[in-house]
């Protein structure tokens, strides 16, 4: 199966992956989410944030 | 079960917890555990637990402790019933629940069980429920315990993350006393007082963090050393002088506390260090197995999934290194109101990260 980075637009193959997995980009190298496995939809990975919590 | 007085105050229309859930929350929230005095909560979290379908029992460490289903794999849901100190009135207005530990960490803690019970029958791994105790504390003793059994093959930690958000980190700390104690000397005459000498010590170690921090050059808070005086105090009586400082520091993953120990020592002088806590961070990656399902579970419910890193310690920071299996924290609850008079949790919130945990223990 084939997926689109939605950042730089690069296609590029995906096996075995499941819904929610993190990628990264084979050309950017941003990170990003499974949202569907089959057809394969992929979008920007969430970031991370911080706080000061427990 | 909850009395009608906590029931008709869920918000209508909004995400209602079951009502079963909000009294388990009630009742552990209510019982008042301070660090080393968790017995009571223990044993009515025990309680709770077999009234569930747990085999539930109190552990050597103190540790309400509860296993349930069946499989090949174990899942260990680790939270923590201990709170800081600080009595807030337990009561439940407009479908918020107020009271200490409510969200740090009662709310993650009963979302661990009721959760567990709900996906009782689909599990397919065997599911262990901890409430450990001392989390609050110096050494935390009941996740140090727990630290020494097999590791299971997936952890998640009890602690307030969001119900929205998984969390992939805590920095770690180390903690200390330092003493100085020399023959008193007339203030007019040659040398530094006790105090001078402290003061001069806590600069020095202000400085030693901001050179590693441009080492590291760390792109985030959650990267960077932050020192911290915690207290400081000096006095004499003619005979000696003494001058002591309470310092933390919190440390990003990968800080090696001995090699800091060491430069504090030669710091310190003449002076002793006496270190009341030392755990290193620990932090764990996007591609965790874990993720997956929770992202899954988040977005089911009507979230937007989030990574958080959380600038303080939890006992990820205890079981991660010992264990070395994927492991994240996760939980309802506004971190920002931990150990504050406000603290309190959205029941919605609470049951939305029922759901999800149980749609994530189904799926594992």
């Amino acid at each position: 199966m084939t997926g689109t980075c939605p950042e730089c637009a690069a296609e590029f193959e995906l096996s075995g992956v499941e819904q929610g997995e993190i990628v990264p980009c084979p050309e950017c190298g941003v990170e990003l989410e499974v949202l569907n496995a089959n057809p394969v939809q992929l979008g920007l990975a969430p970031e991370e944030g911080e706080d000061w919590g427990e | 079960m909850a009395s009608p007085s906590l029931l008709e105050t869920a918000a209508p229309g909004a995400t209602v917890a079951n009502p079963e859930d909000v009294d388990l929350l009630h009742r552990i929230v209510t019982i008042e555990s301070l660090s080393d005095g968790e017995g009571e909560a223990v044993a009515e979290l025990v309680r709770q637990m077999a009234a569930r379908g747990f085999d539930a029992e109190v552990d050597v460490a103190g540790n309400a402790v509860g296993r349930i289903g069946a499989g090949e794999r174990h899942i260990v849901l680790l939270g923590h019933i201990d709170t800081v100190p600080g009595r807030i009135p337990v009561r439940i207005e407009n479908a918020v629940l107020h009271g200490r530990g409510a969200v740090d960490a009662k709310g993650p803690l009963c979302t661990f069980v009721a959760a567990a019970a709900a996906a009782a029958r689909r599990l397919n791994a065997r599911v262990t429920v901890v409430g450990a105790v001392g989390e609050e504390r110096m050494g935390s003793p009941g996740a140090t315990a727990v630290a020494c059994w097999p590791a299971p093959d997936l952890c998640v930690i009890g602690e307030p993350s969001g119900w929205d958000a998984v969390c992939l980190g805590y920095r770690g700390t180390l903690s200390f006393i330092y003493e100085l104690v020399q023959p008193s000397r007339h203030t007019a005459g040659p040398g530094e007082s006790a105090a001078e000498q402290a003061v001069a010590f806590w600069n020095g170690i202000v400085a030693h963090a901001a050179a590693l921090n441009a080492e590291i050059q760390p792109t985030s808070t959650f990267g960077t050393i932050t020192p911290t005086l915690r207290s400081m105090a000096s006095d004499g009586d003619g005979m000696a002088d003494r001058a002591t400082l309470s310092v933390g520091l919190r440390l990003p993953p990968g800080v090696d506390i001995s090699t800091l120990l060491g430069t504090i020592q030669a710091l310190a002088g003449p002076a002793t260090i006496r270190v009341d806590g030392a755990q290193e961070g620990y932090r764990t990656e996007k591609r965790s197995p874990l993720v997956p399902p929770f992202l899954r579970a988040i977005r089911a419910a009507g979230g937007t999934p989030r990574f958080t890193l959380k600038l303080g310690t939890s006992d990820m920071t205890v079981v991660g290194p010992a264990w070395g299996c994927p492991i994240v924290a996760y939980g309802p609850g506004d971190a920002a109101l931990d150990h504050t008079p406000e603290e309190r949790i959205e029941l919605a919130d609470y049951a939305r990260a029922i759901r999800v945990l149980t749609d994530v223990l189904e799926a594992l």
